[in-house]
């Protein structure tokens, strides 16, 4: 319930943080501006925002979908929604699976980097499970890209050292805001959405990541990996970059709890492991790769 | 609540509960209206379909949060295809533009999925609201809302000051929110 709906009037000031929040997202706002924002009224204004976009963007006049697109559309949902375990109606991974944009050689706009999943599991080769599909794209985002405040979990992770927990989206504005060799690497996986925020002055970074099956951790973890080089030399013994679990769909915010420091942080990988996360992963389960090389 | 998003609600509730049957009847309702939202991000048929395509599958993975009594069905689900063409926007380093396709997908009037775009109810009460903005304030929400800039890419843009867009942008947002729950309100009542 928003403030306004509790009959108190956010100041004017509070609300602007929330709007700005709302259209640009969280990624925008410094560590003392996301800690003071106040999220449920960030999700009112982005549903505004969505009401705005619906009046505005939609066609004027109608439009409609061929059959033929819709069937497409239909089953990739059921594939991918199926495959991230929202539903049970995974049918396998099949041609809809494919980027429509992406057959028949076809190409244009942004695309997902073809093959960095394989390029990891290469790099440790295994021929138990058929490589998870990815598709292309940029590297970068540039604005930090989208954290719906009202939406996204954020997962406090309390790391190895014993410290204090870690707020992800307050280390992930700071290291913007502070460390000038920050980086923001997109997910380059299909179907995964978000990013990681990086630092190799600090050693510290942040996932946001959506997309992501709920995990039940007695039965597998998320593990992240930290690679210091490129997909085409990636190191046999990457740093370990911490266990976190997946508790509710959407997206969610992960402070990176590196076990050792990572000199330099160029590849991240997440795979899903046994419970506790493994010392050296086989890379059968690879389900998010981000790289700035 | 109306009728009809009494039914509304019912659909995504089963997205929720995984039914794959509800994709079917999901895309029936909204895959008009997702693809002319997706369409100005490209003339590309093949690229907007990639998007319509991501977006539907984040319906599928967000419907559990769907509460009816903040926003309606419509409005949840434009909500998550501007975050989807705003994103591919930014990454591509352009612009989203409202200018429909124009090729294969316009088909007569008759084609009984057109009803289907129908502008839902807080969409029209919305473009109400924006309509009644002044001119600077109207032109900032939309640059912000639908062409995706930043507060900072409209100032420059513009010439408008920082503060002035920050404070179109939070006063277009705070009137269309108003409105929007008020109608909320008045439904509820209404069923009563």
């Amino acid at each position: 319930m928003s403030a306004q709906h509790d009959g108190r009037h956010p100041s004017e000031s509070r609300q602007e943080l929330a709007a700005i929040a709302a259209v640009e997202g969280m990624g925008v706002l410094d560590p003392s501006e996301a800690e003071e924002v106040d999220h449920a009224l960030v999700g009112e204004y982005e549903h505004a925002a969505g009401a705005v976009f619906a009046a505005l963007a939609g066609a004027p006049r109608r439009s409609h979908v061929p059959s033929s697109v819709l069937e497409r559309i239909e089953e990739a949902v059921l594939t991918r929604a199926g495959a991230s375990g929202g539903a049970s109606a995974r049918r396998g991974l099949g041609r809809a699976d494919v980027p429509r944009s992406q057959r028949n050689g076809h190409s244009s706009g942004p695309r997902h980097r073809a093959g960095v999943d394989e390029a990891v599991r290469e790099s440790f080769p295994s021929e138990d499970e058929a490589p998870p599909r990815s598709s292309g794209l940029a590297l970068a985002v540039g604005l930090g890209g989208w954290v719906a405040a009202a939406a996204a979990v954020i997962v406090m992770v309390t790391t190895s050292a014993g410290r204090a927990p870690v707020d992800p989206a307050a280390l992930a504005a700071e290291l913007r805001e502070v460390e000038p060799d920050t980086q923001v690497l997109a997910w380059q996986t299909e179907g995964v959405e978000g990013d990681v925020t990086w630092s190799d002055a600090r050693h510290q970074g942040v996932l946001r990541i959506a997309g992501l099956a709920v995990n039940d951790p007695s039965v597998e973890q998320y593990q992240l990996w930290i690679f210091e080089n490129g997909l085409d030399d990636l190191e046999e013994h990457p740093v370990d970059g911490g266990v976190f679990d997946v508790t509710s769909e959407g997206e969610i915010l992960v402070p990176i709890d590196s076990k050792i420091r990572a000199s330099r942080g160029t590849t991240f990988v997440v795979t899903a492991e046994k419970p506790g996360g493994v010392v050296v992963s086989d890379r059968k389960r690879i389900r998010a790769v981000a790289t700035r090389a | 609540m109306n009728p009809r998003s009494a039914e509304e609600t019912s659909i995504l509730a089963r997205v929720a509960d995984g039914d794959p049957g509800a994709v079917r009847e999901v895309l029936s309702r909204y895959s008009a209206l997702v693809w002319s939202l997706a369409s100005g991000l490209s003339k590309d048929p093949h690229e907007v379909e990639d998007v319509v395509q991501d977006i539907f599958v984040d319906v599928w993975r967000s419907a559990k949060r769907y509460d009816p009594s903040v926003a309606s069905e419509a409005t949840f689900i434009a909500t998550i295809a501007r975050r989807r063409v705003i994103d591919r926007r930014r990454r591509a380093g352009r612009r989203v533009d409202p200018e429909p396709l124009e090729e294969e997908l316009a088909p007569g009037e008759n084609d009984p999925g057109l009803r289907q775009v129908d502008l839902d109810d807080e969409a029209a009460q919305a473009r109400e609201v924006v309509a009644q903005l002044s001119g600077d304030r109207r032109r900032v929400l939309e640059l912000s809302v639908v062409s995706g800039l930043t507060h900072r890419e409209i100032a420059a843009d513009t010439g408008i000051p920082l503060g002035t867009v920050k404070s179109h942008i939070r006063r277009g947002l705070a009137e269309v929110s108003e409105r929007l729950r008020a109608r909320r309100t008045a439904s509820e009542e209404d069923v009563r």
